[in-house]
């Protein structure tokens, strides 16, 4: 867990709870908020700053659309690393691939047990 | 009376899996029919309803989650509500996910029709714990509200009922708006005025969309309108300086993009409503279907049952598929041989119909139940939510052709047919993805091979049928394994899109759904041997039978003549002429190569006697060889007006034609090759 108590989607237990508070990594331009800025332009967004930026959009929208969006409980119900994951959020269940997965930042429900035994030591 | 209300329009829109589809059967009964929206190839789908003595007409809107520019389904039914004016929009909402599948209720209100909300599935919401006060939605909402069961065809009079007196007028709509905060709000007036002011634009564009809907989309960024718009008064007319006024403004006041604010506010709006109305568990309590997704998505069991839902699959249209072909072939060569002993003069016509219609028609018309099991197991695997998962599943091994799950639902859908299996590629955001998924989609071996398959293993590998057909499909999915690798590191190199799928709760299907489903993919076919195949039969008959005194399709006769002009091309693959003629018309469409070669051999449509004469043409080598040429030689015309039409590219086309035919011609050569050097020749 980071020093702002957050930890990606990707590294929480099946069973696991928490409030999404953050995706990480989606867009570079603007002046979104402090905790958008974490993540540096990727290697992909070679293409220039429209390219990305319009590129980000889009997926920040399917994403809220999915009802991703920021200040909603998700709840993981399946981790099984490699390979997607399954979440539990408004009531369906979406697949989460593991890059995004990494991206989704979650403020747990019950401390993060599970969380800091698994996953992040393999890396 | 039927007349003058036949004229009224519903439009049926939602969210996907929100039981679109189900409500439309239930709806219109087996009274619809399928077409395409004009210029795209988004299926469309029309019907009609009856009630009490009256009836209307209903279109169904393909399924989105939002009305932005940014995707083809969603300016389609943002198109279609504006321009259509349908007299009542039904939104379909899943009661047991109503937060998101509200929020496209949002933008339907915002749009300035009467919307009636359907609440589907109300059962499986109860089942959650989520309890929804129907009176109280519809107040706040400001529209009527019908709770549905679509599965049990509960609600559908009620919903009816509704529709009518909406159309009537007999509803009082409340115009209820999402507020976007004073200040979003401040501009949306400033930009309204501009808009209006704004000469050019009064008669066509604020025709159909209001001041405000506009407004709120150009603050969305939303690249359609500000095409639109500066079509009519051009790139730097006032209401755009009002717009980068306005952007400005807000930004400095939210920090973020604009486009971000009003997307919460929606949401905030939602949130609100269902607050209200919506009494719901805390908890996310695990479903009956969360625990069926334990096992079938199990980390050990997921993948071998999904390898035997795969095998059933095709036992089924192959055994199955074997004995109803049968009772096909009976009646076919039963009608072959009514016409050939009652029209003997002229001599002509009874050829023309028995070897060339029926011969050619018929004998790729015996094939139709195994096509029509294998889109009946896909219909069931996609309206259960299995394919969601088998996408799940699969995603590990997609993941290593540097494509994502999601990419293996139209490669699945390619075995019952290409055409759809290109069209299901939309669902893929990446257009790099979308691409590498759409060129080797050819390589799935579709329905349409399978005659090709029957008819060669039946003359040559008797004994070992099963095993010959099955080495063929693997060979196309191996095929395509590579060629996905080698196109996303020499065409379209760059990291792949997030994956990001809903798993849609599994359902038991209906059979009436399911059943509707297999016979719009299955009646193509039907189509096609009505239309194309029989074209392409009497073609062929008619260059078989000319020029009069030449063997009937002897090397004398035209489809002779164009065989060994095509022969050297074959030659070197150890083929003859014939199987040049074949290959050559097998491009309209695959089945062709069956037919051919009944009408070159003249004995119409009797396998058997089709089976003596590929054994003098042949060798079982050859046969091989000339099967993997079948499997992966160009696609057929559908499939490449479809790649052409998704791509959107003749460029891309033509590169699926060549790529397709070189791998063929290789393939088929090292087949033919490789096999006379381990001594296979004879």
């Amino acid at each position: 867990m980071g020093a702002d108590g957050l930890i990606p989607l990707g590294f929480m237990c099946p069973g696991d709870s928490g409030v999404l508070e953050d995706i990480r990594g989606l867009r570079h331009h603007g002046q979104g908020g402090p905790a958008r800025t974490h993540a540096g332009p990727s290697k992909s967004y070679r293409r220039g700053h429209l390219f990305h930026a319009d590129r980000g959009h889009r997926l920040e929208h399917r994403l809220n659309h999915m009802g991703l969006v920021r200040g909603e409980r998700v709840k993981v119900l399946k981790n099984d690393a490699p390979g997607p994951l399954i979440v539990a959020v408004r009531g369906t269940r979406l697949c989460l691939g593991r890059g995004i997965a990494s991206k989704v930042m979650i403020r747990p429900d019950q401390g993060d047990v599970c969380a800091a035994e698994t996953p992040l030591q393999e890396s | 009376m039927m007349s003058e209300s036949a004229r009224i329009t519903v439009a049926l829109a939602g969210n996907p899996n929100a039981g679109k589809t189900t409500i439309f059967n239930n709806l219109t009964g087996s009274r619809q029919h399928v077409g395409n929206w004009p210029g795209v190839t988004v299926e469309k789908k029309e019907g009609t309803a009856r009630h009490e003595e009256r009836s209307f007409n209903v279109v169904d809107l393909p399924g989105t989650y939002s009305l932005t520019a940014y995707s083809l389904e969603e300016v389609i039914v943002r198109d279609f509500i504006a321009s259509e004016r349908p007299d009542v929009v039904v939104d379909v909402v899943d009661a047991s996910n109503i937060e998101r599948n509200l929020y496209l209720t949002t933008q339907l209100m915002e749009l300035g029709v009467p919307v009636i909300l359907a609440l589907n599935m109300t059962d499986v919401a109860e089942s959650r714990g989520v309890g929804i006060n129907i009176e109280l939605l519809s107040e706040l909402l400001g529209l009527p509200v019908v709770g549905t069961v679509g599965f049990r065809n509960q609600g559908t009079t009620e919903l009816k009922g509704s529709i009518l007196a909406a159309a009537d007028g007999e509803v009082r709509f409340r115009r209820i708006t999402v507020n976007y905060g004073w200040e979003v709000e401040e501009e949306i007036e400033k930009l309204e005025a501009a808009l209006v002011a704004e000469p050019d634009l009064s008669s066509e564009l604020l025709g159909r969309y209001s001041p405000r809907w506009l407004a709120v989309k150009l603050l969305e960024e939303d690249e359609r309108v500000e095409k639109d718009i500066a079509s009519f008064c051009g790139q730097d007319c006032a209401a755009f300086r009002q717009l980068d006024e306005s952007r400005k403004h807000l930004n400095t006041i939210y920090g973020e993009d604009i486009e971000t604010v009003i997307v919460d506010m929606r949401y905030g709006f939602v949130a609100g409503v269902v607050r209200e109305a919506v009494k719901r568990r805390f908890d996310e309590p695990l479903t009956t279907s969360d625990r069926i997704d334990n096992i079938l998505t199990n980390r050990i069991l997921g993948f071998p049952i999904f390898a035997f839902f795969m095998w059933l699959m095709f036992f089924l249209t192959f055994f199955l598929g074997k004995y109803l072909t049968r009772v096909i072939e009976v009646l076919v060569s039963g009608l072959a041989d009514l016409i050939s002993s009652n029209l003997t003069s002229p001599a002509w016509l009874g050829s023309l119909l028995s070897d060339g219609v029926v011969g050619g028609v018929g004998s790729v018309l015996v094939f139709l139940p195994q096509i029509f099991i294998i889109f009946l197991c896909i219909s069931i695997l996609e309206d259960t939510g299995y394919m969601a998962r088998a996408a799940f599943i699969m995603d590990r091994v997609m993941h290593w052709l540097g494509l994502h799950g999601k990419s293996f639902i139209p490669m699945l859908m390619g075995f019952g047919c290409n055409v759809p299996g290109v069209m299901a590629t939309r669902t893929l955001e990446s257009e790099r993805d979308r691409m590498i998924t759409i060129l080797v989609n050819p390589l799935m071996s579709c329905s349409a091979r399978l005659p090709v398959y029957a008819l060669f293993t039946a003359a040559f590998f008797a004994a070992n049928q099963g095993i010959v057909v099955f080495s063929l499909y693997f060979m196309g999915i191996l095929l395509a394994v590579l060629l996905a690798k080698l196109f996303r590191k020499f065409l379209f190199p760059g990291e792949s899109e997030p994956f990001v799928m809903e798993l849609p709760p599994y359902r038991w299907p209906t059979p009436k759904g399911t059943l509707i489903h297999m016979w719009d993919r299955g009646s193509l076919f039907l189509r096609k041997a009505g239309t194309v195949i029989l074209a392409g039969s009497v073609v062929i008959w008619l260059l078989s039978y000319f020029p009069t005194g030449a063997e009937y399709a002897g090397s004398e006769s035209l489809v002779g003549m164009l065989g060994r002009a095509l022969e050297p091309l074959v030659k070197p693959l150890g083929f003859d002429w014939t199987a040049a003629v074949a290959l050559l018309f097998g491009f309209v469409a695959k089945e062709i190569v069956v037919s051919t070669y009944g009408a070159i051999l003249g004995v119409g449509d009797n396998s058997t006697a089709i089976s003596e004469g590929l054994q003098g043409i042949f060798t079982p080598l050859t046969a091989y060889s000339f099967m993997a040429f079948t499997l992966l030689y160009t696609p057929c015309l559908a499939t490449v007006a479809v790649i052409r039409r998704e791509t959107n590219s003749w460029k891309w086309a033509a590169f699926a034609v060549a790529y397709s035919l070189v791998l063929a011609w290789v393939m088929a050569f090292i087949i033919y090759r490789v096999g006379l050097l381990l001594g296979f020749g004879g």
